[in-house]
Formats: structure tokens, C-alpha cells, sequence
């Protein structure tokens, strides 16, 4: 019997696989090509099957437990530091033309306050710095490639000199604000709300503009909420969560509400808009609430996440500037490690959009 | 399809099985041949019509051999076999390379078309040649039944990868094997073991090695740990698929050689080819190098032949200089170990010409080498150096990438891990290389451990298998390497 053991086991193993590789194919078509001939359909079926398995969860599951738990190792895309904190990877990665990238993007930025000034809207560029950059004590023996470190003092060096925006040193902006209450989630890329409280103070004192104003109370719930950030679920624990306390944490929520909205004579033209990324368009961080609560007016958020701050700021300037001829100011959350990104990849810029390669790459 | 993966193991494994045992003995063969033609088909079903092509040729060249008048019209009918064999070799692995090699050489800038390389079209040639040299010599029988033959030659355990079979071993296998619940067992142990390898340790290494070997100027340590991560996935990634071979054979009955023996542990370049992928070394012994002449012409002439072999035996890998180099590295130092040992033996002997007669036990044999041609402390080391450099030519795209990697490695760049990569290391990936190379180091899992194993054992191996079965959909799978052949 002992000389049977594994045999009987495979093939119950062998059984269950079929079952649920049956049930699979029923509960969800499978998806095919019509060139069966060179491999295309049989390639887009496997690709197709592999997904949507009943036992994915718990076998993906059980090997994050192992892999975390055992190794404290999570999937790509998450850099694990010590003490449970977490770092989104694209703040290491040194992608093919980094150089000429960040000169590209910061090109494109010149060019956008051009096209903004034009229509006397001033551009505030609120550089969101590297998390692994403020919170550097926490990544134990992981380190920026030599690329990425002086990346930060790059830009902020290059924003400064003429022709360019007013820019938000964010990083001088959350060093000081961690002393008194932690800056970014632990567990998530973005920011927490008190970082994002101390930025919107820095870009109203920087504003200085006179702005229509309004009436903004922020209020915060009572209790904080559990929350497990975006870059814990590259552990892969999933449905064994609970086993690893760290990879939750709390935030506090906040709300910011007009107090002097219900004006019966129709509504007063925003002067605001917020354009960026995920750290601007998640509720979760409020930092729109913020904005209008520290620059007492409004403020419009064309913000949109997953697709980095270049797109949205084409969408805004395509498409929202033209039916708001009375704003008076952009403000632009940029996160650092966005600067390497060829957004051409993402989505191809019109000629004139970007320099042709850029004279801001001398001198960076 | 590949063994480690979700469609193989949810709905080619468990039907092919069921099939398998449902059906009559005598009609297995052509199930053998039909399954293993989907599994094939899985991957492009134009080439499968190639396979099959090659395959009814050769079987029908052997018929003719069998049937000619004289022997001198049965050699006409071998040799037109094994041109038609290694032309269509050549054309589908080597034209793309030859019009990259022309217009290095001249200039031009002719670039024909695009071949596409058949999977598994490197072994099942050799699987051919050999059965037909086998009928030549009278070392083997023509198949009695062509579906015998195709099934030999089409068995997916063995089709994609190797190990390199000849019929002769198979052939009684296809009227007679057995099959119990003990075997079946011996098989699924063996599977689970090869498919742990794969998946736990060559997927585990290879985003390691792969960025060690991306690095333009990798630092000492940047490339020590590359060739130390590629070494161990290439060990573990081929003598897995190869475990995971021998496995699915047994389910079926059929029991295949062992490719690998400790290979890491070799005292010499001689005994890591007699413990390294063996199917093939003993394939290209036994025609390649004995044809050529072996040993039998002195002691120049076998050291060109082994040279020969082993060049030839470089490019079988695969179509770039690097290979060729591989091959060219190996086969010096399969030369110079023969000198080595020819001189000892003069000395030993009082015969100091260098056209002395030579033992048979110096040739390349199957037994392993128990003089090592280098001094005890000396021999380990030096032989793992030279396997590890010589891999590097194995893993890099050109030969300028190679001398850049090992410009690193011997201390020509920095010295520490460079920043592009610190951050990428886990500890899952270091504490899965100290495992592969404790393995690797010993002689873990000798001949015949998956038979009679307690059931503690198969409970741990079983377990093994489940873990890296959720590691496989954890994570997207990668391709075996040798597919490339």
C-alpha cells in the first residue's frame, strides 16, 4: 500500500484538476482564434483557460503565505522594507532612456505652462517625491539605484531655472510633516491624508493668487477604517490575509464640505483645477478637500488614476480648459517616479507636444 | 504545452491517462502516437505534418535498407536517410544563422526569410539517425510495426526536450512492458520530484540570473551570482524536465535512461560529460566520435575527434558563435585531459610517444572516470571553473557580451552588487540558490530513489509537488530552456 500512496494521490489530484478545469470551461467561455494552423488559437485558449480557475485563489494564496511568511518575499512590483512597510518598485526601476525620458517630460511640462500662460492660468507643479525617498529608515538593506537617487535634486534643479512653473518642493514639504504624523501608508504607494493636508498648505501659501473664494470644512470620522494598501496584495495572501497582521493598517477618513454651496443666483465659475494621478483622484486621501479647505475656493479634480500625470493633463488641456476659460489656476501633482516613463509607449504625443530631443536634457 | 503547466496537468494529463488505461494493449501504440501528435499540434499544427513527414520517411527508408539486395545498396539508402535528416536540421535550425553568418562575412545585405525553428526538431532527428545507423549496424531490428516506430519517436514524454532515445532501448518496451500500481507510483514520484525542480528552484533563479547577465559592466559579485543562479536554473530547470520525462514514462510503463547524475560534482571535464545531459554525450559517442574514429587512429587523431564532437556538439545546441565556443571549450579540454592521461600512462609504462597505443578504458566511455587527469586537490575546482565559464558562453547573446560578463567575473569592473540590482534580490532567490547548490553538490537523489521510498518521503515529495503547483499559478510560467533546441 505504502508503494501506492502517491499514486492514488495524483490521480485524486489529477481528478479534482479536471473537475474544476471542467467546471471552468462551463461557467465562462473559453476565448480562441480562429488561426488553428500556427498556434495562435491553442495559445489564446491555454492563455484563456489558466484564467478564472476555481482553485486560483487558494493556490495563489497558499503560496503567498509560504512566500511572505517564510521568505518575506511578495510578487513583482513591490519592494519589501523592514518593519512591514511596502514600496512600489517603479521607484527603482531604471528604464531604457532614462535620461532622455525625464528630459522629455520635463520639456513637456515647459510646454504646458507655455499653453497655460497664454491664457493667464498659472501652473503649480506639486512633485510627490519617492516614498523610498522619505521614508528611507524602513527599507533596510534595499537602496535606490545610483539613477534614481539623484533624481529628486535633478528635477527640482531643472524646474527652478527659467521658462518653467512654480514648483512645490514635496519633499522638504513631508520630511517636515513626518515628524508629526506619518506621511505615507505603510502598506500602500499613495500618500496619507495628513500628507496630503500638509501639501495642499504648501501649495496655498505658495498660490498667491486672489481666487474667488469659498467656504471649505474639512471634517474627520470618528473612528479610523481598516484598510490594506494596493502594494500588501502583492504578497498574494489573499483569502490567508489574517495570518499576517501587518499588512493592514488604519487611515483616518476626512470630508470637506462647501459651507457657502445653495446660493439660489447659479453657480460661480471654479478658478481651480487638479490635475494628476491616483494620489489626487482617490477620495481616500481627500486631497482635493484639502486643496479647497487650505485655498478656501474651489477646486475642480480632473485627476484620473493608473495612467500616470501626463494623460490626464492632455485630456484636461484637449478637453476641459476650452469650457473653462475662467480658470485661474492648474495645480499638477507629479510623482517623481513618474519622471523616466515614455508616455509616447502609453500614448503617442502629437508632434509639438514634446520637444524633439529636448536641450533640457543639457545641464541636468 | 509544456509539462508545468495548468493545461497539461487539468486536461491533457488526466484524459491522455484515462485513455491510456482504458484501452487494449495492442492499440496503445497508435494512442501513444495520437496523443503525443496533440501534444505537438498544441503548439503548431503545420509543423506537426513536418514531424510526421520526417518520421514515415525514415521509417520508410529502414524498410528499404531491410529490403535492398546488397549491403552496398542498403549504406546508398542509410546515407540518403541521414542527409535528408540533417538537411532538414540544417535548413529549419541553421538558415537564419548561416544568412546572419553571410552577411557578417561578405557584406551583403541579402536576408532571405525568416525560418521558424520546430520545437523538439534537434532530438527527434537524432532519434531518427539513430535508429537508422542502429538497422546499418545490425544493432537493431527494422520497426515490425510502423506504429511502434512513430510512437517511439513521437512519445511526448521524451519528445521536446529529450532525453535523446534510441529505438533499440524502447523497442521491446513497446511489445512488453508492464504496468502495476508500483511503477505508476515510481512515475508520479519522479514527476512531482522533476516538476519541484522546475518550478521551486530554475523559476525561482531565473529572474536572477536574467538580470545579473543585463547588467553592461555586471560588478564581481553582480556576475558571480548570475553565472552561480543561471548554472543551478539550467541544472535544475533540464534535469527536472528530464525527472519529470522519466516520470510520465513510467505511468505509461516505459522506463527511460537517467540524463543526469551530479553533474556539479565532476573531477573533470571527461566525467561531467559521463554525468551532464548522458543521452546526448553517449549519442554523439557513439555517432559521432566512433565513426570519426574514436581512439583507434592515435593519439592526434582522437584528440581532433573529441575536439570535432564536441564543437559539433556545441552548435547541436543551438545557432550562434557562443554555442560553437561552448562546444570548441569543452572539446579542448576533453583533448587536453586525454594528453593528460595518455602521458601518465606513458610515464607509468615507459613509453613516451605520443602515437603509443592507448587503453581503451581513455577513450570516452560510460564507466566514470576514476583516474582524474588532474591533481586530487586541484581536479574539482578547476573543472567546476571551466563548466562555469564555459556556461557563460552557453547564457550570453554574442560573444562580446560573454568576454563583457567574464571581464566582471574576474574582477575587471567593481567589486560590490551594483544598485540596479540590490533591490531586485530576494530572499526568497538567495536562500533558493544555497539549496541548488547544496543539492547540486551532493549526490542528492541517486538512481532508483523513487522506488521503495517510505511514505514519509512521498508525503514530503507529494507536498513539494503542491506547493510548486501553486507557485506555477502564483506566478506566469516560463518556458523549459532546452526547448530552445
Amino acid at each position: 500500500m505504502t508503494q501506492r500512496f502517491s499514486a492514488y494521490f495524483f490521480c485524486l489530484l489529477l481528478l479534482a484538476l479536471f473537475a474544476a478545469g471542467v467546471v471552468r470551461a462551463v461557467q465562462h467561455p473559453l476565448e480562441a482564434d480562429p488561426s488553428w494552423v500556427d498556434g495562435k488559437a491553442t495559445l489564446k485558449l491555454e492563455k484563456s483557460f489558466e484564467k478564472e480557475q476555481a482553485f486560483e485563489v487558494y493556490a495563489k494564496s497558499l503560496w503567498g503565505m509560504l512566500n511572505y511568511g517564510l521568505f518575506n518575499t511578495t510578487g513583482k512590483g513591490a519592494v519589501v522594507g523592514e518593519d512591514g512597510w511596502f514600496y512600489t518598485a517603479e521607484e527603482f526601476e531604471t528604464p531604457k532612456d532614462f535620461d532622455k525620458n525625464i528630459a522629455d517630460n520635463l520639456a513637456y511640462i515647459a510646454n504646458v505652462k507655455q499653453q497655460l500662460t497664454a491664457k493667464n492660468i498659472a501652473l503649480l507643479l506639486v512633485i510627490i517625491p519617492a516614498k523610498a525617498r522619505v521614508y528611507p529608515e524602513h527599507l533596510g538593506l534595499k537602496k535606490m539605484p545610483d539613477q534614481r537617487q539623484g533624481l529628486y535634486s535633478r528635477i527640482l534643479r531643472h524646474s527652478r531655472a527659467g521658462g518653467n512653473p512654480e514648483i512645490i518642493d514635496g519633499l522638504s514639504v513631508l520630511q517636515t510633516a513626518k515628524k508629526l504624523s506619518p506621511v505615507f501608508m505603510r502598506t500602500d504607494t499613495h500618500w496619507t491624508p495628513e500628507g496630503a493636508e500638509a501639501m495642499a498648505a504648501a501649495v496655498a501659501e505658495q498660490a498667491k493668487l486672489s481666487l474667488p473664494s469659498a467656504t471649505f470644512q474639512t471634517t474627520n470620522g470618528d473612528k479610523p477604517k481598516h484598510y490594506s494598501g494596493d502594494l500588501a496584495k502583492f504578497s498574494q495572501t489573499e483569502k490567508l490575509k489574517s495570518l499576517f497582521p501587518e499588512l493592514a493598517e488604519t487611515r483616518r477618513e476626512y470630508t470637506t464640505a462647501n459651507a457657502s454651496e445653495g446660493d439660489l443666483f447659479g453657480e460661480a465659475a471654479i478658478p481651480v483645477a487638479l490635475v494628476g494621478t491616483s494620489y489626487s483622484a482617490m477620495s481616500e486621501w481627500n486631497f482635493t478637500g484639502f486643496l479647497q479647505q487650505a485655498l478656501q475656493a474651489d477646486v475642480m479634480n480632473v485627476a484620473d488614476e493608473g495612467g500616470g500625470p501626463v494623460a490626464p493633463m492632455r485630456k484636461f488641456l484637449k478637453e476641459v480648459l476650452p469650457q473653462n476659460p475662467d480658470l485661474k489656476l492648474v495645480i499638477w501633482e507629479f510623482p517623481e517616479r513618474f519622471f523616466p516613463v515614455d508616455y509616447r509607449k502609453i500614448s503617442p504625443l502629437p508632434l509639438g507636444e514634446v520637444a524633439e530631443h529636448s536641450d533640457a536634457g543639457e545641464g541636468l | 504545452m509544456i509539462f508545468a503547466s495548468v493545461i497539461f496537468l487539468c486536461v491533457f494529463l488526466p484524459i491522455f491517462l484515462a485513455l491510456y488505461y482504458l484501452t487494449p494493449f495492442k492499440y496503445r501504440s497508435p494512442l501513444i502516437l495520437a496523443g503525443s501528435y496533440a501534444f505537438y499540434a498544441w503548439w503548431r499544427m503545420d509543423f506537426t505534418f513536418l514531424f510526421a513527414g520526417v518520421t514515415l520517411a525514415t521509417y520508410l527508408i529502414s524498410v528499404r535498407m531491410e529490403k535492398s539486395a546488397t549491403p552496398a545498396i542498403s549504406q546508398k539508402w542509410l546515407i540518403f536517410g541521414i542527409i535528408g535528416n540533417l538537411l532538414t536540421l540544417g535548413y529549419f535550425k541553421y538558415f537564419n544563422f548561416g544568412v546572419r553568418a553571410w552577411q557578417d562575412m561578405t557584406g551583403s545585405d541579402w536576408v532571405g526569410w525568416h525560418v521558424i525553428l520546430p520545437i523538439g526538431v534537434s532530438f527527434y532527428i537524432f532519434h531518427c539517425i539513430s535508429y537508422l545507423i542502429d538497422i546499418h549496424r545490425k544493432d537493431a531490428e527494422v520497426a515490425k510495426s510502423y506504429w511502434d516506430f512513430a510512437a517511439f519517436t513521437a512519445l511526448f514524454p521524451h519528445l521536446i526536450a529529450g532525453p535523446v532515445l534510441r529505438y533499440k532501448d524502447l523497442a521491446w518496451q513497446f511489445q512488453n512492458r508492464t504496468h502495476t500500481w508500483e511503477k505508476f507510483n515510481e512515475g508520479v514520484l519522479r514527476f512531482a520530484m522533476g516538476f519541484a525542480k522546475k518550478v521551486l528552484i530554475a523559476d525561482t533563479l531565473a529572474p536572477l540570473a536574467d538580470m545579473a547577465f543585463a547588467q553592461a559592466n555586471p560588478s564581481l559579485l553582480d556576475s558571480w551570482l548570475g553565472i552561480l543562479a543561471y548554472a543551478a536554473q539550467l541544472y535544475f530547470d533540464f534535469s527536472g524536465y528530464s525527472e519529470m520525462a522519466v516520470g510520465l514514462a513510467l505511468m505509461m510503463g516505459f522506463r527511460f535512461i537517467e540524463n543526469f547524475d551530479a553533474p556539479y560534482t565532476s573531477r573533470s571535464i571527461t566525467e561531467f560529460w559521463q554525468r551532464w545531459h548522458i543521452s546526448l554525450s553517449t549519442w554523439l559517442r557513439d555517432y559521432l566520435y566512433i565513426p570519426l574514429g574514436g581512439n583507434r587512429k592515435g593519439a592526434i587523431r582522437t584528440y581532433i575527434n573529441l575536439f570535432l564532437t564536441m564543437l559539433l556538439g556545441g552548435l547541436w545546441h543551438g545557432a550562434n558563435w557562443t554555442f560553437i565556443l561552448w562546444g570548441a571549450l569543452h572539446g579542448a579540454f576533453l583533448a587536453l585531459e586525454k594528453l593528460l592521461i595518455n602521458s601518465r600512462h606513458s610515464r607509468e609504462n615507459g613509453n613516451l610517444s605520443l602515437n603509443a597505443e592507448i587503453p581503451a578504458s581513455a577513450g570516452m566511455t560510460t564507466k566514470k572516470t576514476n583516474k582524474a587527469p588532474y591533481p586530487a586537490l586541484l581536479a574539482w575546482p578547476l573543472t567546476w571553473l571551466v563548466v562555469m565559464v564555459g556556461w557563460v558562453f552557453f547564457r550570453a547573446t554574442n560573444i562580446s557580451t560573454a568576454f563583457d560578463f567574464m571581464r566582471g567575473m574576474f574582477g575587471g569592473n567593481t567589486l560590490m552588487v551594483s544598485g540596479e540590482l540590490i533591490w531586485q534580490i530576494t530572499p526568497l532567490m538567495l536562500a533558493t540558490l544555497a539549496a541548488a547548490w547544496l543539492i547540486a553538490l551532493s549526490r542528492f537523489l541517486k538512481a532508483g530513489w523513487a522506488a521503495e521510498l517510505s511514505l514519509g518521503k512521498q508525503t514530503a515529495v507529494m507536498a513539494l509537488f503542491v506547493v510548486a503547483f501553486c507557485k506555477l499559478i502564483a506566478q506566469s510560467h516560463s518556458p523549459f530552456l532546452y526547448f530552445q533546441f
